[in-house]
């Protein structure tokens, strides 16, 4: 122990005075700290236009309580009724939000990329792209925003291998390793000391420039913040256990650099990439395209039906029959035939959501092959933007509308509208069911590939005695 | 005037002899064996992956076009409007380069719905759908030529002065007479010949797959050449700064350190801090505020204009006296279509207006970023590869104009035809419309702008690369000068 602490003493030392060392923390400090505050801002964006737009939800049923209230003393049009209804049933402001968690910092803008608002209607919300397609810059998405876990994973393990590489190699080179091999009893403990201080600097910054971001973020929780310490501290012994693995082999040091920086090259892109073909031959996503024709195939159907449909819903709901109104003219008439299509339509348009859990899944079982991808999709889920969170929000939005037309189309196809009362009882989106998953139980098996690594380190550690 | 060319020759020889010895340096040494065929393997495995998809994705678009058209033109009796309603699907061709760089292709949307009343956006973007390894990149030859290979020059030229140094062979070289400029010239055109070797095989492999595509015309093959110029000017600026660190600095370690900083600088932090800079510099509307807003303006009109039903007063005022009755029913024409081209004709205005603004918007962030391009040539050069294979902001801009050209026109046919075939007020309900007025209307074509269009539209990102050209050039040029051993 006291050895070890001597060590360490020595190494930190070392570390502290290759000025090297300092410009690689810096300019990771730097990148982290920008990166930051970006996410942050972003985050903190984001909430404040999430309340901006409950204000406006709330300006908007004000405005249709007062009308209703109004239309209460006026003598009774029911077309206008079942028109007002019509149109807070299909309002733009009536959004059911996938609630952000406390972690929103680490993937703000994948967040927002994910159409993390639907708008729920008495129409097919899936045809019109203004319900729930995002604007976004292409260029911008194209280039990739820096979303702030995505930086650190790109980012930290280029910070170790800065750092850890020619750790022997370049002793060996200049001939100080042999006089090394002569002094020192536990050549592995040297190198221990050697990559503890530096994972220990690299973490302490990551950690450092995590805090920041979570305190730009009003909504950040400290349970999230611990999480993602705990995702950085795996990442980082992978990332350790790695850089000591490269300095085992008696290759030069640039060898052991171009090796360290292959190894990051190949399980930061390439695995990525070839995990996501895995997934993706294992359950192919569905052509959009495709989609497109079966989905107007249930528009056109539902058009030409459109009197019969209109006929089968009175008579399903006779309790809500107007028996004033004989002929029925819009909306009353589109209302059946929006219902109708949804049928097809909402299915159509689950199963995409549904393949991207599942290729996600099978993705997060292999993610432990580019620890990269892991600590994202960890962060993925300290957001709350996880596709099976994001599957099981679908799911409640689809509650929620089922909820919303069972209120609001018996009082559109009664031409009843909405009373002041009813407006005030108007069903309202409960995010409690989707709540967002740890990101500890998928990373498990980092843990283990990392301990395994260092294992193999420990039990290589004789070769270091080569000269 | 023999003399005068002694001096030339031996130059030329001794060029020559240099770039002789810099290959058989790196064919000796095993980076080149081990890293020159696992990239050409790379990256002749993505073309060909890209060229399939390229052709599955253009079969598909073009059998979904095709079932799209005749759901229009076989919808049977409707009122004209509802069959407008229905409306049709605009699908942007990808030219035959987009399969060496996708570009802007995943995160553009496929398909445009064109309907009455509003322009929609494009959309079912692949990236809706995409895992979260997109984030890492997006794994087409694109990215192994702009991101990947200038770590392979890295690899290759970082130690090419340093060692000579660590070696005492530049001394030797220096005591020779051999000049700085000569060894460097010698170095880094060894450093292109080499490749070259590399890059060869999978320029025929791209070509082979290029014109595979069925779509290869002269614009397409000016395009591909251009992009091939591009690269090459791409890849010097990136050997010349490999090798002028290899002389500024004194040791091999710290030339490898500072060109992968660079690199990592170039490719991965410049470009996301452009991005961030651009979004956070200009603001984009979101989606609930940019509907909104075309909502607002349509409903209660621009200055002047009146609201939706002052305007609707008058155009019926004018519509009476124009045709010399007191009530709409009498008119000889159909009121409701005439009304609906009259709204149109200002939601168009509207639409107009909104659409100019978000899409100067985008012009600002893109501009944000050209000039962070003067700080990374993979900014520049991702740009330049995009406009040539025609997946970049400005093509989609150019297909989506022509998409909004053809749903107005579309839409004004219908209501014309409407106008024509009834008189004064018509209900939504009636089924006058029938295939023969769907199969009037001509099918969408689009015709992507050509070569001309991409250089003018690129002017900026090639004045940046010929920028970083000139100035990675002359710096090793003027460092060459000062090379001591």
């Amino acid at each position: 122990m006291n050895l070890m602490m001597q060590l360490l003493r020595v190494e930190g030392l070392r570390f502290a005075r290759n000025r090297v060392n300092l410009y690689v923390l810096a300019a990771f400090g730097l990148l982290l700290v920008v990166s930051a505050v970006w996410a942050g801002l972003a985050a903190r964006d984001y909430r404040a236009q999430v309340q901006t737009q409950a204000q406006h939800w709330g300006q908007v049923t004000d405005a249709a309580r007062d009308a209703a209230a109004a239309a209460a003393n006026a003598p009774p049009d029911g077309a206008k009724n079942a028109l007002a209804a019509f149109t807070l049933g299909r309002s733009d402001h009536a959004i059911a939000r996938l609630p952000a968690s406390g972690g929103l910092v680490l993937s703000a803008r994948q967040f927002e990329r994910l159409s993390p608002e639907l708008r729920v209607s008495v129409e097919s919300r899936h045809a019109d792209a203004r319900k729930n397609d995002v604007l976004a810059n292409p260029l911008l998405d194209g280039l990739g925003v820096p979303d702030f876990a995505t930086v650190l994973a790109l980012l930290l393990p280029l910070a170790l291998i800065g750092l850890c590489y020619g750790l022997v190699q370049e002793d060996r080179e200049q001939g100080i390793w042999r006089l090394v091999c002569t002094q020192c009893a536990s050549l592995g403990s040297l190198l221990g000391a050697a990559l503890l201080i530096r994972a220990g600097a690299v973490v302490g910054v990551a950690v450092l420039a995590s805090a920041l971001a979570f305190l730009i973020d009003p909504g950040a929780t400290l349970a999230s913040f611990a999480a993602w310490v705990a995702c950085l501290l795996v990442y980082t012994l992978v990332w350790t256990a790695i850089a000591g693995l490269c300095a085992l082999p008696a290759w030069s040091s640039g060898a052991a650099a171009i090796g360290m920086l292959g190894i990051w090259l190949a399980v930061s892109f390439v695995t990525p990439a070839a995990l996501a073909w895995v997934a993706n031959t294992k359950d192919p996503m569905p052509s959009r395209l495709d989609a497109i024709v079966a989905m107007r195939v249930a528009q056109q159907d539902a058009e030409v039906a459109t009197d019969d449909l209109v006929l089968a819903w009175y008579r399903d709901h006779p309790q809500d029959r107007n028996p004033a109104y004989t002929s029925h003219t819009w909306p009353v008439t589109f209302v059946p035939r929006f219902l109708a299509q949804d049928q097809v339509v909402r299915p159509l348009m689950r199963s995409f959501d549904d393949v991207r859990a599942r290729q996600l899944e099978t993705m997060e079982r292999a993610s432990f092959l580019s620890p990269g991808l892991a600590l994202a999709m960890g962060a993925d889920r300290l957001a709350g933007i996880d596709a099976s969170r994001y599957l099981r929000y679908v799911d409640a939005v689809n509650r929620h509308e089922d909820a919303w037309r069972a209120f609001l189309v018996p009082r559109i196809m009664g031409y009843r509208g909405l009373s002041a009362d009813d407006i005030v009882r108007l069903p309202r989106f409960d995010p409690a069911s989707i709540p967002a998953q740890s990101p500890l139980s998928a990373l498990w098996r980092l843990t283990g590939l990392g301990l395994v690594l260092l294992g193999i380190v420990v039990a290589c550690r004789g070769r270091l005695r080569r000269p | 005037m023999s003399a005068s060319m002694m001096p030339a020759q031996a130059g030329a020889s001794m060029m020559g002899v240099i770039v002789l010895k810099e290959l058989r340096a790196m064919l000796r040494d095993g980076r080149l064996y081990l890293l020159g065929p696992a990239v050409l393997l790379a990256l002749c495995a993505l073309l060909l992956s890209s060229a399939n998809t390229h052709l599955r994705q253009q079969d598909e678009r073009q059998s979904v076009d095709a079932q799209t058209r005749a759901q229009w033109a076989l919808q049977g009796d409707k009122n004209p409007h509802r069959g407008a309603h229905f409306g049709v699907y605009a699908f942007r061709p990808a030219l035959p380069m987009a399969m060496v760089d996708p570009g802007l292709s995943p995160y553009t949307g496929q398909a445009i719905w064109l309907e009455p009343h509003r322009r929609n956006m494009s959309r079912f973007s692949a990236a809706a759908d995409a895992t979260p390894a997109s984030r890492f990149g997006d794994m087409a030859p694109a990215f192994l030529l702009y991101a990947m290979l200038p770590l392979l020059i890295v690899s290759l030229a970082f130690n090419a002065v340093t060692q000579e140094r660590e070696l005492g062979t530049l001394r030797m070289l220096h005591s020779v007479g051999v000049s700085g400029v000569r060894l460097m010239a010698g170095k880094l055109a060894a450093l292109m010949i080499a490749l070259g070797g590399v890059l060869l095989p999978s320029l025929l492999v791209g070509g082979w797959a290029l014109a595979r595509s069925g779509q290869m015309d002269a614009d397409a093959w000016a395009r591909a050449g251009m992009m091939a110029l591009a690269y090459a000017l791409y890849y010097t600026v990136f050997a010349a700064i490999a090798l002028l660190v290899s002389i500024r600095v004194q040791r091999s370690r710290q030339a490898l350190f500072a060109l992968v900083g660079l690199w990592v600088a170039f490719v991965l932090v410049v470009p996301r801090l452009g991005a961030a800079a651009a979004d956070r510099l200009v603001s984009l509307p979101t989606t609930s505020e940019f509907w909104s807003e075309i909502n607002r303006d349509y409903q209660e009109g621009f200055a002047g204009d009146g609201n939706l039903a002052a305007r609707g007063r008058a155009f019926d005022a004018q519509l009476l006296q124009q045709y010399g009755v007191a009530r709409i029913r009498d008119l000889p024409v159909g009121a409701t279509a005439l009304r609906r081209l009259h709204r149109d004709a200002y939601a168009d205005r509207v639409h107009e207006v909104h659409f100019a603004d978000l899409w100067q918007r985008y012009d600002r962030q893109q501009q944000i970023i050209a000039i962070a391009g003067l700080l990374s040539p993979t900014l520049a050069m991702r740009s330049l590869s995009m406009r040539l294979s025609g997946t970049d902001l400005s093509h989609q801009q150019d297909f989506e104009s022509h998409a909004e050209t053809y749903r107005r026109d579309l839409s004004r046919r219908i209501d014309e035809w409407d106008s024509a075939s009834t008189r004064g007020e018509v209900s939504y309900d009636d089924k006058y419309g029938n295939n023969a007025l769907w199969q009037s209307i001509s099918p969408f074509a689009y015709a992507a702008p050509g070569v001309g269009f991409v250089l003018r539209s690129a002017r900026l990102d090639m004045a940046v690369l010929l920028l970083w050209l000139v100035i990675a050039l002359g710096l090793l040029g003027l460092s060459a000068r000062r090379l001591q051993p």
